[in-house]
């Protein structure tokens, strides 16, 4: 996805639930805004480095959490 | 004793009691949920604190010293599923955790989930699931929270194993295609109208998609790797959806997705363990087959003196009713435990009939005794 489209979400937007756009909207939205690890400045999740640079990746990230989140 | 030593030993009790060799002791499980929460003074809203939940997780463990835990507190993620509304809600008086039978899927879309389930996913399964105003400011803290209590859960896994010297109950929970339609995409309601409404190749069709890409690939990882140090077993599943089921249907829907996995822990020198909500034994006949040494079952409704007789075969956990732990006293409590272990004898593990949850399940004074007794009663 392009750095252009990243900026124009917001926060406050609505998740944008088509597919694939809206998830790999959504994943590099979300991948941009997590907490970073204070001294590395990296996103490390369960030990796992996330990879900002890698779009597909992030899209497949947030599907695995969405199979997963509804099971709990 | 050091944590490792009560490891080995706790391990070599699991052991047996799956291989029906005699142990010198009654294994100990622990089906305790959120009730370990009440018993240290605090309501439901502790489930925000992870660094409460580790001191009563800590405390639990000390006081009642069980050889093996289902839960170490890591079952109900609310800060990771309140952000986006989620199906479950703390009740108002902070004693329950309340769960809606929700539709995830409609019954029209089984054929939209065999073209493309990842698709299905995110625009309906995961859609339906959000609360309708749901942000991405709400999913990114959700993601986040998802993470951070997968950390959690770790910690105490690794805590549970190096600290306190006992075991978790499973490493892989796999369940049957079935059972993830009942339990989440279609709801109780939902999953047992199906199987009259739904054409029957569609369901099966179903089935074996679902399978296929998403619980043979979790058994094969397990099964590969085998029984990690620090587990009770190689493979779990849960049993719910048979309820709803009649003998000839469990035949065609569940039993073909549940007997390989079995048949492959037969093979392997495996175990598989089966945590059964209600009764399974009218199911009996499917397993009188199943080797010695491969499967338990931790039983709710169905008695196990009945069980061990139908089915000899598969090891029992289970077998005290929370009822007796929530309001007998602590003699009648313990009078029964020696009763379990003296008439049902090798492949017995003792654990709790119910996932213990709620405050009046069970009292202190009779887990105290019942926990005191198994460790030193000679079987």
């Amino acid at each position: 996805m392009s750095e252009d489209k990243s900026i124009a979400l917001k926060g406050n937007d609505p998740i944008p639930f088509d597919y694939p756009n809206g998830i790999e909207a959504a994943a590099e939205y979300v991948f941009n805004h997590i907490t970073r690890d204070p001294e590395s400045g990296k996103i490390i999740l369960s030990g796992f480095e996330i990879d900002l640079s890698d779009t597909s990746n992030l899209a497949k990230t947030l599907g695995t959490y969405v199979q997963s989140i509804y099971w709990l | 004793m050091d944590a490792k030593q009560k490891l080995a030993e706790r391990t070599e009790l699991f052991n047996n009691a799956y291989a029906f060799k005699h142990n010198k002791r009654i294994p100990h499980l622990s089906n305790f949920f959120t009730w370990q929460i009440f018993d240290a003074g605090y309501d439901m809203n502790a489930l925000y604190d992870y660094d409460i939940m580790e001191k009563i997780d800590d405390e639990f463990n000390e006081r009642y010293q069980f050889d093996c835990y289902i839960d170490l507190l890591t079952r109900n993620p609310m800060r990771a599923t309140q952000p986006l509304g989620g199906t479950h809600r703390i009740s108002d008086n902070g004693e329950a955790i309340e769960v809606m039978d929700h539709v995830l899927m409609e019954q029209t879309e089984y054929q939209a989930f065999i073209d493309d389930s990842d698709a299905l996913y995110w625009s309906k399964v995961f859609k339906r699931y959000c609360k309708p105003e749901a942000t991405l400011d709400d999913l990114t803290e959700s993601v986040q929270e998802f993470f951070e209590f997968g950390e959690f859960a770790t910690k105490m896994v690794s805590k549970c194993m190096n600290e306190y010297g006992a075991l978790n109950y499973y490493s892989v929970m796999t369940i049957t295609p079935f059972e993830h339609l009942f339990n989440y995409l279609r709801g109780i309601k939902g999953s047992s109208s199906d199987l009259r409404r739904v054409d029957e190749g569609l369901m099966l069709e179903f089935m074996d998609y679902f399978n296929d890409k998403y619980t043979k690939p979790n058994i094969k990882m397990a099964l590969d790797r085998g029984t990690l140090p620090g587990f009770a077993s190689t493979i779990t599943t849960g049993f719910l959806g048979h309820t709803v089921l009649s003998t000839k249907q469990f035949e065609k829907f569940y039993w073909p997705y549940l007997k390989p996995t079995i048949d492959e822990c037969a093979k392997r020198g495996e175990t598989v363990s089966i945590m059964c909500e209600a009764t399974m034994l009218r199911f009996a006949e499917f397993f009188e087959d199943v080797p010695k040494g491969v499967m338990m079952v931790l039983l709710e409704q169905d008695d196990p003196f009945e069980f061990r007789k139908r089915l000899p075969n598969v090891a029992i956990a289970g077998g005290m009713p929370a009822m007796m732990l929530g309001h007998s006293t602590p003699e009648e409590c313990v009078n029964y435990v020696k009763k379990l272990a003296d008439e049902i004898g090798d492949g017995f593990v003792l654990s709790q009939n119910k996932m213990m949850s709620f405050k009046n399940d069970c009292t202190r004074e009779n887990l105290l005794a019942v926990s005191d007794f198994v460790q030193e009663y000679q079987c």
